[in-house]
């Protein structure tokens, strides 16, 4: 049968190919999303002391670093066995929040508002961000202002933007200042009145992308989600919620740490990319989403005001649990708001300069989980350490992994509507590309299992000669 | 001032630009001079350059003998042009077109558009030995940073500064 091959899908952090199967006909049969790369950090870190892991894991990716230093820190503390200063749980959290800032402002401002703003079938020579500069400057400032807001931020509190040693067992490496604080509390208006000029932009044009949220990824999954016990969002420490499509709970207030329970691991040959699923559901059906839209749909408030207003207006206009991936953008942006807000809310505590932000201990147990709220998703830190805490194995449930069913479904949906195989042009494939870029994927982050090589993909006709192949 | 020295330190002789970046930062302690350093260039450096009066930009060059320097001025050239551009080299480098690829030119581009600010600009390239995998600069590459650092001084001592407060370039939209 006959394949359109795009590769590298663009506009995405990491390298991945996009195969589309064609029927006799020139109709999408199948689609696939297949990542090309392999990190192996699961691998990397057996026989390194313990303390290593949330430096040694941050590296695992130069956007989301951040992240991987929480869910690390946190398996650590566990096989510690300490308790974590409030504190210092308050600090990790801001620095979380910080990242998901400036994450959520790459995604959006840098990789997807081009396409927003001149349109899927724009000439691709000016619908990239130097494009948007242009014709669209104030955007284009937003953008950039809230990505250096969030990584001033992790660069005050921990020395540097990209992997900041500072999260580290058991706490923070050092308290916070008053002037640190009081540089970051001051940037804070500047960054909201960003955030609420692109939502009020995106809220402005959202009519224009009709058919495109109509197919991009459209289609009922459960999700899933962290969630504080008042039913707040929870970005750092949380409980495991799973609904369904209609709301229905699947799993509600549970310890996600031991995620074996609820979460499988299948491996397909196609891709260096692990395909989670949830359990009670099986394989494939078991398919969930992670991320923005999925904790948009989880959780009953956000917990700040300003977001809340902004997730009522969602949910009134897409219905309660909205299940387009097209409106991740939105999502992204309600929580930017969000994040600066907590952000906010947390440096104002009388007791954020605390200077009693780590716990100290030797080793405690042989095996520890940490669970944390990554800007794509869920990401889940799994290690086991010897009696001298060497790691021995490590296992690494990555955000963009839990949405690689949904991305592979969501990228047949869209081809089949898009992609007609005898009227292939630049702006189906685009909306191709484009339907990954809302979710965001972080493929240097997820790529860790040990797996099969994929498949060698080649266009060819019945006849065995090559067909056609897209590379951008 | 600011001085940005970009390239990937894991990568060999592309750690240069951050290594002399440093070397420069002590050499520029008394002059308020800013530096950064980093893996790639990134947007949010316009903001910077936009700021800045003059901007030097050092990193490595591949197929350039190696120890070898070449400090040279740089301009956002031909960009943004009047009319919305038809190819993707006249919207500047190709590869600005990505994030991920941003060139200084294109950094220097973003800072007169998005905030009107038009510093003097230097490019200052090292000729690299090697790219690949691995911590270090190559023993050419680490000898020529001294020679490096003293002509990017005298470049920066002779570099013509702007007599005017930065404007807005013709036909952006710019607040």
């Amino acid at each position: 049968m006959p394949e359109i091959v795009i590769e590298p899908v663009t506009r995405i952090e990491g390298h991945a190919k996009i195969t589309i199967q064609l029927d006799e006909s020139g109709d999408v049969t199948d689609a696939r999303f297949q990542v090309t790369q392999f990190r192996g950090f699961e691998r990397i870190c057996q026989g390194r002391p313990l303390y290593e892991m949330p430096s040694l894991m941050a590296r695992i990716c130069g956007i989301c670093p951040v992240s991987h230093l929480i869910s690390s820190a946190k398996a650590c503390d566990e096989i510690l066995g300490v308790s974590v200063p409030p504190v210092a749980s308050l600090l990790r959290r801001v620095m979380n929040l910080a990242q998901i800032v400036q994450s959520h402002a790459l995604n959006f401002f840098y990789l997807s508002a081009a396409d927003l703003l001149f349109g899927f079938d724009s000439d691709p020579a000016r619908r990239n961000l130097v494009g948007m500069a242009q014709a669209a400057p104030e955007l284009a400032r937003d953008g950039i202002a809230l990505r250096r807001f969030g990584q001033q931020i992790i660069e005050r509190l921990g020395g540097k933007r990209i992997h900041p040693a500072w999260i580290v067992p058991g706490g923070v490496s050092r308290p916070l200042e008053a002037s640190q604080r009081d540089a970051i509390l001051a940037d804070v208006p500047a960054a909201r009145a960003c955030a609420v000029r692109t939502l009020g932009w995106y809220k402005a044009n959202i009519a224009s992308w009709a058919d495109e949220a109509a197919h991009f990824a459209n289609f009922p999954t459960a999700y899933m989600g962290l969630v504080h016990p008042t039913g707040n969002a929870a970005y750092s420490d949380g409980l495991l919620r799973v609904v369904d499509g209609k709301g229905w709970m699947l799993a509600n207030e549970v310890d996600p740490r031991p995620y074996w329970e609820y979460l499988g691991e299948a491996v397909e040959p196609w891709s260096y990319l692990k395909s989670p699923y949830f359990k009670p559901l099986g394989y494939p059906e078991g398919l969930y989403r992670v991320g923005p839209l999925a904790r948009l749909n989880v959780v009953e408030r956000l917990g700040t005001s300003a977001a809340d207003a902004e997730l009522a207006e969602y949910r009134q206009r897409l219905g309660r649990y909205p299940s387009s991936s097209f409106h991740f953008h939105q999502a992204r942006l309600i929580e930017i708001l969000h994040c600066i807000d907590m952000i906010e809310q947390i440096l104002d505590r009388p007791d954020i300069l605390d200077h009693h932000v780590r716990a100290r201990a030797q080793i405690n147990r042989n095996e520890g989980v940490g669970v944390s709220e990554a800007p794509r998703g869920m990401l889940i830190h799994h290690y086991r350490v010897d009696d001298d805490g060497l790691m021995q194995w490590a296992n690494l449930v990555i955000a963009t992994g839990h949405n690689n069913l949904a991305m592979n479904h969501g990228l047949a949906q869209v081809a089949r509507h898009y992609v007609h195989g005898d009227q292939v042009e630049p702006g189906m494939l685009n909306r191709v590309e484009a339907v990954i870029r809302c979710f965001d994927p972080c493929l240097s982050c997820s790529t860790h299992a040990i797996g099969q090589m994929p498949m060698q993909v080649e266009i060819r006709a019945a006849d065995g000669s090559l067909v056609r192949k897209v590379q951008r | 001032m600011l001085v940005v020295g970009y390239g990937n330190p894991l990568r060999g002789d592309d750690g240069v630009g951050q290594e002399l970046a440093l070397m420069l930062r002590a050499e520029l302690a008394d002059t308020g001079a800013s530096t950064v350093l980093a893996h790639q260039l990134l947007p949010e450096l316009a903001l910077d350059a936009s700021r800045s009066r003059l901007v030097v930009f050092i990193d490595a060059a591949a197929g350039e003998p190696a120890g070898s320097l070449s400090v040279r001025p740089l301009s956002a050239g031909g960009w943004p042009p009047a009319d919305p551009p038809a190819s993707a080299a006249q919207a500047g480098s190709a590869a600005g077109a990505f994030s991920h690829q941003l060139g200084a030119a294109d950094v220097l581009a973003l800072a007169r558009c998005l905030y009107g600010g038009c510093p003097v600009a230097l490019l200052v390239s090292v000729g690299a030995a090697s790219l690949e995998p691995g911590v270090g600069l190559s023993a050419a590459v680490r000898c020529a940073l001294p020679h490096a650092a003293r002509a990017v001084l005298a470049a920066i001592d002779a570099a013509p500064l702007m007599s005017r407060g930065p404007q807005p370039a013709p036909g952006c939209r710019c607040r």
